[in-house]
């Protein structure tokens, strides 16, 4: 910590960008100190992406301007921002697969010999001479696609740190990251921080501010809400300013959990993914289950959702044992999965929402009995009813389910399980990629359900979620239930210590 | 500003109505550019002749519509009509009556439409090869059966379904008009032909949604089996005969018809009756260049072209032909 310097060497002053519709920021400020790992949050869609590509040079701000070392700089390509020694780490990690780790890490300046030919030992000794260079776990003249994202990290930060850059913009970086990888990746940022470098780390998840930054910015609403140390900084104050409300308001109150077990999981196996899990899930509970990535928790949803084969063990609905070897028999035993990929797994996108929210229940909408002939009257009266229960922003039933927001788009594929009248509802990342008002609807329509005795699986990488709505919080690692938190024990501080424990 | 934002929702609003109605459009354009420039073309004979060629290239395209809609497709729609039209004529010949030569007919596009939805759909091979392979395996038994040879002798009175007229109308175009609205109801408007559509947008999430996503390709082929003995039931009966390679002409031609039906008022989408739309336009335009004494050759050269420009303007080619 005492190699920061108190006075910021990068300034970005003033920043304000306009977008068709919508303003993505509103007079930004944002600076950075020397030796620092400076953390800027917000929820999807406050404006963190846009000020950060405003940076790179990829998009243009209308109004505002940046400065280096006090001096006023343009940046119209990301070229400029290159110059200035700012480098900049997306989540699609920009890497040639095909390319050794050497190359990838060169790009574009490669050592010559003297005969003016590349050599793979120039190249090698080239990387070895570069100033703080990561060591790679791995023979640099393999192919980069090769290696565990981890190392791919590491490979495009000695990149930037080839080109001396001052500054290492990391976008979301451990979205796809192992738990044991987001350990290195943090140990790799603790040197780059003691190399003098600056590290500006985009994040939503609170919990990682805590273990690396020194300092915060929080963005909501295309605003800064303000910059703070992260040292004697308790997670409620830095929620307030995330969510701009209370902890405790975000979350609906919890409802009293009932006797009766919809779902019984024994002993449920899947190869080398998941291990022995047993529970049992009881009407009116939200069950929490909080793992890494890696952990099995999506396929320990796909399991109970029959959309994967089981190795082991059994599912029993309502006492009876049921065998599932595809979501139509779950869904028939009214199990429903909102997934995590909603686009991909939840949505057809070229299908109005009318379509979508009737599509697991096309039995509703049948003329008479005899023929399997849809009424359009009653699909419209059924699309209806659960499109303005979960309050659906659209222009109506039939607009493209493709040209709604993520928001928007979660509601509808919720509307489809409503619809079918589901009695265990699986959620698997119900938030990822939406905005702070859906996310409070959606946490208010999950408390609902529960309240009315649905059975609720909550998947979450979000673990304030997890502790915010769980009645009871399965913590599962390496495809094995560690333990599971009941009452008191569920809060956000014991999930966390529990997860990072290794 | 707003003056300016509303030329161009104008312009985009011109634009999105050029995109849907253009191949209908076209397709009116050309119908009055012949009527105009060729007298041949405008005569009462060539327009029943053009109902004709209309018909039968409609009920083939018609099911690998059932198909496409899914993002499959059946190169063995020729052959199966082939194959149809050969046992029907087998059995007349024999003197089986017409009703039952007919019922063994359609047994032929089911019972293929099954074989090829069964590969497909349950055994997950690419429709590409499996519907080719089927289509040589039909075509080569039925040059086995006939040795060759065209089937002639087939009674007169079989001859009604393609050739014959009700109030001056020609029965098969009354056929095709039966069907397709039949097809096109059953996809609008029953459980199927909503999942089928579901199926077609995202198979993925269509089987998350509880769609039994194999049964329902499986019935896409049986439907385009279907459809293509009906068309080998009419073809033979328009000509009389039936012969081996009858039929083989109409699976580029569907092809045509239905990606310029996916550029029509649903774009990206297979849907009937724009499909419908696509076969008038690839009917009317080889008439007009054959009135016109452009050789074949360069037909068949134009209805390739035809295709590619559909696929481009359907913006689907690479979503369905990736498979």
């Amino acid at each position: 910590m005492d190699t920061i310097s108190k006075t910021p060497f990068f300034e970005a002053k003033g920043i304000v960008k306009d977008f068709p519709g919508q303003r993505a920021l509103d007079d930004v400020d944002f600076d950075v100190r020397a030796g620092e790992v400076h953390a800027l949050i917000g929820e999807n869609g406050a404006g963190k992406s846009t000020l950060i590509k405003i940076i790179a040079g990829l998009y243009k701000a209308d109004r505002g301007s940046i400065f280096i070392d006090g001096k006023e700089c343009s940046i119209a390509s990301p070229k400029d921002s290159q110059n200035l020694g700012l480098a900049f780490i997306h989540q699609e990690l920009n890497i040639i697969p095909t390319l050794s780790v050497a190359e990838n890490i060169l790009l574009p300046n490669y050592p010559r010999n003297r005969f003016n030919i590349v050599t793979k030992s120039a190249m090698v000794k080239a990387v070895k001479s570069i100033p703080y260079v990561l060591n790679i776990d791995a023979d640099l003249t393999t192919p980069a696609g090769q290696l565990p994202v981890i190392q791919q990290w590491k490979a495009i930060i000695n990149r930037a740190l080839a080109v001396n850059s001052r500054i290492i913009f990391m976008d979301e970086p451990t979205s796809s990251l192992t738990h044991e990888e987001v350990n290195e990746l943090f140990k790799s940022i603790e040197h780059l921080r003691s190399a003098g470098k600056a590290i500006v780390y985009v994040s939503h998840r609170m919990e990682e501010v805590f273990r690396v930054a020194d300092r915060v910015t929080v963005i909501r609403d295309a605003r800064k809400v303000g910059t703070a140390e992260v040292a004697g900084m308790e997670p409620q104050q830095l929620y307030k300013m995330m969510l701009g409300r209370e902890l405790r308001d975000i979350y609906p109150q919890k409802n009293k959990v009932q006797d009766t077990v919809l779902l019984e999981v024994n002993n449920l196996s899947r190869d080398n993914i998941l291990h022995n899990v047993s529970f049992k899930l009881h009407a009116g509970e939200i069950l929490g289950i909080a793992g890494l990535v890696g952990s099995g928790r999506t396929v320990l949803a796909r399991l109970i959702f029959g959309a994967m084969r089981k190795d082991g063990g059994e599912i029993k609905v309502n006492g009876k044992v049921a065998a599932f070897s595809n979501p139509m028999d779950a869904i028939e035993h009214k199990i429903a999965l909102v997934p995590e990929d909603r686009r991909k797994q939840g949505l057809i996108l070229s299908m109005d929402s009318k379509k979508n929210i009737t599509l697991a229940s096309l039995k509703k909408l049948l003329h008479g009995s005899f023929l399997p002939i849809l009424s359009r009257h009653k699909e419209k009266n059924v699309a209806h009813q659960y499109y303005e229960r979960t309050k659906v922003k659209a222009s109506g039933l039939n607009q493209c389910v493709a040209d709604l927001s993520g928001g928007n788009q979660q509601k509808v594929v919720l509307s489809k399980w409503l619809c079918s009248e589901a009695h265990v509802l699986i959620f698997d990342e119900p938030t990822r990629g939406i905005d702070v008002g859906a996310k409070f609807a959606i946490y208010e329509m999950i408390a609902d359900l529960a309240r009315q005795g649905t059975g609720i699986i909550l998947i979450s990488s979000d673990l304030t979620e997890v502790a915010g709505l769980a009645h009871r919080v399965i913590v599962l690692d390496g495809g094995e239930i560690k333990t599971i938190l009941d009452g008191d024990q569920v809060d956000l501080k014991t999930i966390t210590s529990l997860l990072l424990a290794s | 500003m707003s003056e300016k934002a509303n030329t161009l929702s104008n312009r985009v609003r011109v634009m999105s109505v050029l995109g849907k109605y253009g191949t209908i459009i076209s397709l009116l354009i050309l119908v009055l550019a012949f009527s105009i420039a060729l007298p041949p073309f405008r005569t009462a004979d060539n327009i029943v002749n053009l109902l004709g060629q209309l018909s039968l290239l409609s009920i083939f395209a018609a099911g690998m519509t059932c198909c496409l809609k899914m993002g499959d497709f059946d190169l063995s729609i020729g052959a199966m009509g082939a194959m149809t039209g050969i046992v029907v004529g087998q059995l007349l010949s024999h003197g089986y009556s017409i009703p039952l030569s007919i019922a063994a007919g359609l047994m032929v596009g089911l019972a293929a439409g099954c074989v090829n939805g069964l590969l497909v759909a349950y055994l997950e091979l690419s429709a590409f090869v499996c519907t080719l392979a089927t289509a040589s395996i039909l075509t080569g038994a039925t040059m086995a059966i006939t040795k060759g040879m065209a089937i002639w002798d087939l009674p007169v009175r079989y001859g009604i379904i393609g050739q014959g007229y009700l109030y001056g109308i020609p029965i098969r175009f009354i056929i095709m008009i039966v069907l397709l609205t039949l097809l096109s109801l059953f996809h609008g408007f029953t459980t199927i032909g909503r999942r089928m559509e579901a199926i077609g947008g995202n198979p993925e999430a269509a089987r998350m949604s509880g769609i039994n996503v194999r049964f329902n390709r499986l019935i896409g082929f049986v439907l385009s089996g279907l459809c293509s003995s009906i068309g080998g039931i009419v073809l033979t009966s328009s000509v009389l005969s039936a012969n081996a390679t009858q039929g083989a002409s109409y699976v580029l031609e569907s092809f045509g018809a239905c990606f310029i039906g996916a550029a029509t008022v649903r774009i990206g989408q297979f849907h009937i009756w724009g499909t419908f739309v696509g076969v008038m336009f690839l009917v009317v335009a080889v008439n007009g260049l054959i009135i016109m004494m452009v050789p074949g050759y360069y037909t068949t050269m134009i209805q390739g072209a035809v295709l590619l420009l559909a696929i481009v303007l359907s913006g689907i080619g690479s979503r369905v032909l990736r498979r």
